[in-house]
């Protein structure tokens, strides 16, 4: 199919596809996202290949490299269509077996099948396993059915479909007040309705209008964006369209950070593939509507997370944020109306355009419709990518989906919304997780990053480490954040170096008043929570660490009592390794 | 629209941030990182203020007025927000540890000035001690051992000529970074790194030198703290006195205000309330004017040449030479040559001695030979009255600038300001010319034609203008007839080769011009020179009719203009002046008076040759007396600009030595011969004298010259298109030092060593 030029042959296209599939009698999708690689995804997809050429069994045996399917922990694993078996942790030498047993024979290989940390039970398919089943996966239940590097493979799951019905049913307005009704808020962190940004970006003066995908992920251990990015870029290139169109945008800037070649690399052939099928450019689908999108590789500021930021690192500058009001929406790039939106954002929209706002608001809560996709990391069992409703409450995707806490230890903390957060202690489990209820307990929903803390874990130290990572990220144009920041890493040092004083409580609290107040962007207003919260919820420690020079963890070293040092002079395990 | 502001109801007229008009009215809100003409960049945060119906606090600079706000700009709760934010400034500022003994706190280091830039560099910054960042300290008065000190650890960067640079005593709030781009259109300096590193810095840690700085200064006179200071400052005190005075090391006529202490200049910055410069100046205006004054090669006693060597001697016996000789010659064998780096009243003596009292026709000047003198000559030649006056905010306000192979940025840095101000508000820049200017980052398009061949460029585009049938309003103009029949020979494919374009390239450069009016056309002497210059200037006025343009003839010396409109009042001189220093060099006359030195003297040009100027140079090795003259800081007098506005500059310090004005030389020197005429007593009475003679001046008074005022001139312009055929040769180039470095007879980028190191790059 060359260029779509009316939106009927986008249902033919998908017809061909589909007939011209090669009927194979099973498909193995290997996990390659960026993850997968490294523990060697692409070793096994070869040795796969390699296997099945050499067993002839090209034609009845597909393999994909598919994006990442979200259990990390167990890279590198596949998944065996139809019956959907999932294998883990494989090594090459596996493979020969695999096909011998699995796909020739249909039995199961038990070695090799995903055991529930929590129950001990064996889960030979995908779909029972609990890391699988108690997720809602709107936005990545294709991800292994989809090569990244085909839109074929998205057409045939109704990709574009979306785009087509906006265009030719729907005003732009309509779309707007779709959007709007489904709920859709940002998922990028500030939660703001979706439908709302687009309708004040509509109806800023100022020509021409830009769109902007924030697909630069800063938090430390969080890989929602690259999630998408890698495993189905149409999704939100589709997304973004269907943004334009609303907005009435003519130029879409993609903006990737440099650490995700693999992302840049779909992202790029995706457009180059919509652009030559008529789906992006001059004349969709025939239609009067003119868009283009643009990768622009950034490198990777955790401050460009703040829009104004990221606008002025797209326009070339330094990668500063400026006050607000005026809003992007009225004056961001180049001055013209802007409509900047997360990744995940991006990727809701073909879902609410095509299966409607009332579905859309049936899941998650009434004020936070939709899902969210959260990374699970820390002293978790399965560190991963998930998917839930918001509105789940925290203990669900510690222990159900997540698989409990690593070597079956208690349950210490959570920090959800990256080192910004707040951390939530084990009892407040029940907290849904939700914009509201997570920041009235003094975190944020951030991006989605969740980072699991056992009892070993020494919630000074944690803060610092949190606090470092803003303080390293401050981009220095606000003196609160630049030197609040600084001044706050340099007193819990001391602390956790025994060195604490009594008045370091009421400084750090009186330090994060005037952060929270002053800083210029959410970066400094919000790098105080994980001292704020440790010291709501574990104030204890802090007394332990300055009173009695103790640290009740035995993780800060200069505290530790001698023989225990060796045990744990690895480092804390705070999302720095987390995928 | 009404607001109120802590209780008080307010009328808003315009825009305006809460700071501004706060200010305004007198309501003191604390900032760092605010500074007039910058965009408000909310880096401090010590504007906050809070704004009825906002959750959070509002800065103040970066918020602007509605309709109904309701605005508290301190509570004490704000008071005590801005004390923490400085207290945490003040804890990464190189502010000793209050704990340590060993230092001064950070009050008395800014305080006491010379003890504590021996310690830590601290020393005078453009404030002259005065630091903002120790008037916000005081009135925060924040507790600085509330914080340990996290003081930087940045090196300190003395590698540069003229200003050191020491980022442990930055605040960041970035004024230095934005002045430089936003203003300069430089952009030198940036903000490098972030965190506990965030600094301001160059390029990969360059020197400024190997960067685009241009050593403006304009970084050091906004430096809210001592991070910046001038090097020659370094071990300096504060200055007893402050005095006002015009720059006259280029045509623009920057006010300077002179630091003094005892008498002698120590420092110059760019006045704030600078009616041209408005508290920018170039880096001679800014750094240069003690070095030039007192430079080594200043002339400080009367010099004459006995028994082969120049030897001083007394005002009475070198003017007593000098009347002996001139009375023995006749009035035909003397020539005379006078500066236009000197004051109006000056030339004024000059001419009014060469040309009522010596008779001679053969009077010369420096100023004869600018693009202003071409540009005139070439409208009386063409029966128009010649428009000198401009304004620079007219070139601020154009929407193409075409500049002809001037590179603005070293020559005319304050016009070139202007043209970055037209750049930001959305003006294209074309630069015309062969060499590549350092300003061509700024242009959207660079031609790149020999010189010589910019008529057939702005003939081809006149022709395409006229053809696309957006002449018709000048249809009615006279000679547009004429006009439009001579485009028929213009070929435009011909046309564009010769400025190495595509003729599509030239249509969209027309289309551009039509497009985008008004627009102002820049050139400097080069332009109308040689044997193209008439047709490339009768090209450029046709041009310019159809473009709403704005002609601007540059010169480079303080008072071009000046010395034009007085030598033009004493008649016309024998023959065109090229002719005179065709016959000064080959030896025509007998008798020499030179005042400066712009013409070049290889060998010695006649029996007896007398000099006043300020520096010895060259020429001194052939003069036979040499008389001291004062330089603009040591005088009184009017300048006149590239603008044509006539500034007065008071005298800020007594002549070094026995130097003098160049009117009082004069006097002097016509009394010796017996002249009557030269009875003025002061500046004044020259001037008085002069704006009776010489029309430009009339109506002008000196007691009203505080503000300056703008030459006399003819309110409307002649609507009349040049034909080739009426135009007659302009005078061939005559090789005269001339420059933009060139101060009477100091040469600076090559007298002054750290010009030199800097023009050199």
């Amino acid at each position: 199919m060359k260029k779509l030029s009316h939106p009927h042959h986008l249902a033919e296209w998908k017809r061909i596809i589909l007939e011209e599939r090669p009927a194979y009698d099973k498909v193995i999708a290997v996990s390659s996202g960026t993850c997968g690689r490294a523990r060697g995804s692409l070793q096994i997809f070869e040795a796969f290949k390699q296997e099945i050429e050499r067993r002839r069994l090209s034609l009845t045996v597909g393999i994909e490299a598919t994006g990442c399917h979200g259990l990390c922990e167990m890279e590198p694993n596949i998944v065996i269509s139809p019956e959907g078996f999932f294998y883990k942790k494989l090594d090459v030498k596996d493979i020969p077996a695999i096909v011998e047993r699995t796909i020739l024979k249909n039995k199961v290989i038990p070695s090799l099948v995903y055991e529930d940390p929590a129950t001990g039970r064996k889960h030979p398919r995908q779909n029972e396993i609990p890391f699988y089943q108690k997720q809602t996966r709107l936005l990545t239940e294709n991800n292994f059915r989809i090569n990244p590097e085909r839109i074929e493979d998205y057409i045939a799951l109704d990709g574009y479909q979306a785009l087509a019905k906006a265009l030719f049913d729907m005003t732009s307005e309509s779309v707007i007040a779709e959007v709007k009704a489904s709920g859709l808020r940002g998922r990028g962190g500030a939660g703001l309705l979706t439908g709302k940004k687009w309708e004040s970006c509509r109806e800023a003066r100022g020509h021409p209008k830009y769109i902007i995908c924030d697909a630069d992920e800063g938090d430390p251990g969080s890989s929602m964006s690259r999630g998408l990015l890698e495993a189905n870029p149409h999704s939100l290139i589709e997304g973004m369209i269907i943004g334009a169109y609303a907005i009435g945008a003519s130029e879409g800037f993609m903006c990737v950070g440099t650490n995700y070649p693999l992302a840049v690399e779909h992202i790029t052939l995706a457009l180059e593939q919509a652009r030559n099928h008529g789906l992006l450019g001059s004349a969709i689908f025939g239609s009067e509507f003119h868009f283009d999108i643009h990768v622009v590789q950034v490198a990777g500021a955790f401050v460009s997370g703040d829009e104004t930021s990221l606008i002025a690192a797209l326009e070339g500058k330094k990668a500063f944020p400026r006050q607000q009001p005026p809003f992007p929406a009225q004056q961001g790039l180049w001055g013209k109306p802007t409509d900047i939106h997360h990744v995940e954002t991006w990727a809701n929209l073909p879902i609410i355009l095509n299966k409607g706002a009332d579905w859309f608001t049936e899941i998650g809560t009434d004020k936070s419709p939709g899902t969210k996709i959260v990374t699970l990391g820390g002293r978790i069992n399965n560190t991963s990518l998930a998917e839930v409703p918001l509105g789940t409450r925290l203990r669900k995707i510690i222990f159900d989906i997540g698989g409990g806490i690593k070597d079956k230890r208690a349950l210490k903390a959570v920090q959800t919304g990256g080192p910004r957060g707040g951390f939530i202690p084990a009892e407040k489990m029940d907290v849904p997780l939700d914009y509201e209820t997570l920041s009235q307990s003094g975190s944020i929903l951030g991006c989605g990053g969740i980072i699991v803390m056992d009892k070993d874990t020494c919630m000074v130290d944690a803060a610092r480490y949190s606090l470092s990572v803003s303080a390293e990220e401050s981009c220095g144009k606000c003196a609160p954040c630049r030197v609040g920041t600084r001044q706050m890493l340099e007193i819990l040092d001391r602390i956790s170096h025994g060195q604490g004083q009594a008045s370091d409580i009421v400084r750090l609290e009186d330090l994060a008043a005037v952060m929270k107040a002053a800083s210029l962007c959410d970066l400094g207003q919000t790098a105080p929570n994980p001292v704020l919260t440790t010291l709501r919820y574990f104030k204890d420690e802090y007394d332990a660490h300055i009173r009695e020079k103790r640290c009740p963890a035995l993780v800060c070293q200069s505290l530790a009592p001698a023989r225990k040092k060796a045990k744990n002079s690895r480092k804390q395990e705070t999302g720095r390794e987390a995928i | 629209m009404k607001v109120i502001i802590d209780g008080l109801p307010f009328q808003v007229a315009d825009k305006m941030s809460i700071l501004d008009f706060a200010r305004d009215k007198g309501i003191t809100i604390p900032s760092l990182c605010h500074y007039p003409g910058l965009i408000p960049f909310s880096g401090c945060r010590l504007c906050l203020v809070a704004v009825k119906g906002r959750k959070a606090l509002a800065p103040a600079c970066d918020t602007f007025l509605e309709d109904g706000m309701e605005v508290t700009t301190n509570t004490p709760a704000i008071h005590k927000i801005r004390r923490q934010i400085l207290e945490l400034i003040l804890s990464e500022h190189a502010n000793p540890s209050p704990v340590s003994d060993d230092r001064k706190s950070c009050l008395g280091a800014l305080s006491e000035t010379g003890e504590a830039n021996q310690a830590s560099g601290y020393s005078l910054s453009s404030n002259n001690g005065r630091h903002e960042f120790l008037k916000i300290l005081g009135t925060l008065n924040p507790d600085q051992a509330q914080f340990p000190s996290l003081e930087g650890t940045f090196e300190i960067h003395k590698e540069d000529p003229l200003l050191d640079r020491n980022y442990n005593l930055c605040v960041l709030c970035g004024r230095c970074v934005r002045i430089c781009h936003e203003v300069r259109g430089v952009s030198a300096l940036a903000f490098v790194n972030r965190s506990s590193r965030a600094a301001v810095g160059t390029a990969l840690g360059r020197r400024l030198l190997d960067t685009e700085c241009q050593f403006c200064g304009a970084c050091l006179d906004v430096c809210p703290t001592g991070a910046l200071t001038e090097k020659s400052l370094k071990a300096e005190v504060l200055p007893d006195t402050e005095k006002n005075t015009i720059c006259s090391f280029c045509g623009q006529g920057c006010t300077l205000r002179l630091a003094l202490k005892q008498g002698k200049i120590m420092g110059s910055v760019p006045a704030k309330q600078g009616t041209v410069n408005q508290g920018q100046a170039c880096l001679k205006g800014r750094f240069l004017v003690a070095e030039a004054v007192y430079h080594r090669s200043r002339v400080s006693r009367p010099l004459v040449r006995k028994n082969g060597k120049l030897q001083e001697t007394t005002w009475n016996e070198a003017l007593a030479v000098i009347a002996q000789e001139f009375s023995r010659c006749q009035a035909r064998d003397i020539a005379i040559a006078g500066s236009a780096c000197d004051s109006c009243e000056d030339i004024f003596a000059l001419e009014k001695f060469g040309g009522e009292g010596l008779k001679t026709e053969n009077r010369i000047g420096s100023g004869d030979f600018t693009a202003q003198a071409r540009f005139r000559e070439f409208a009386l030649g063409q029966s128009l009255e010649p428009r000198l006056n401009f304004r620079l905010s007219d070139i601020g306000r154009a929407k193409t600038i075409v500049l002809f192979g001037e590179n603005l940025a070293v020559s005319q840095p304050i016009v070139w300001l202007e043209v970055h101000r037209a750049i930001r508000s959305g003006a294209k820049l074309i630069i015309v010319g062969p060499q590549e200017l350092c300003i061509r980052r700024c242009a959207s398009s660079w031609i790149k034609l020999r010189p010589g061949q910019e008529s057939e460029l702005l003939t081809g585009l006149s022709k395409i203008l006229v053809e696309s049938g957006h002449a018709a309003e000048f249809s009615r103009f006279e000679g547009f007839a004429v006009f439009k029949k001579n485009l028929e020979e213009c070929v435009l494919s011909e046309a564009a080769a010769s400025a190495g374009l595509q003729e599509e390239r030239l249509l969209k450069l027309a289309l551009s011009l039509e497009k985008r009016k008004p627009a102002a056309f820049l050139f400097g002497a080069e332009f109308c020179e040689g044997p193209s210059g008439a047709a490339n200037l009768a090209a450029l006025r046709n041009l310019a009719l159809q473009t709403q343009g704005l002609i601007v003839p540059l010169s480079s010396e303080s008072n071009s203009r000046g010395a034009l409109e007085i030598s033009a009042a004493f008649g016309k001189k024998n023959g065109y002046p090229g002719r005179i220093v065709q016959g000064i060099s080959s030896g025509s006359f007998k008798a020499l008076y030179f005042a400066g030195s712009f013409l070049r003297l290889g060998k010695k040009p006649a029996e007896f040759l007398a000099i006043q100027d300020s520096y010895l140079d060259g020429n001194a090795d052939y003069a036979d007396v040499i008389l001291p003259q004062a330089t603009f800081a040591e005088v009184e007098g009017t300048f006149v600009n590239v603008e044509g506005r006539l500034q007065k500059c008071e005298r800020a310090i007594e002549p070094q030595a026995e130097a003098k004005p160049g009117w009082q030389i004069i006097r002097q020197l016509a009394r010796k011969m017996g002249m009557s005429g030269f009875s003025f007593k002061a500046a004044s009475d020259v001037f008085q004298e002069l704006a009776g003679r010489v029309p430009a001046f009339s109506g002008l008074s000196w007691d009203q010259l505080t503000r300056g005022a703008f030459l006399q001139e003819p309110e409307t312009d002649f609507r009349k298109f040049t034909a080739a055929e009426t135009l007659a040769d302009l005078e061939e180039s005559v090789d005269i030092a001339s420059g933009p470095d060139i101060y009477k007879g100091l040469n600076m980028s090559r007298d002054i060593k750290d010009l030199r190191l800097i023009r050199g790059r």
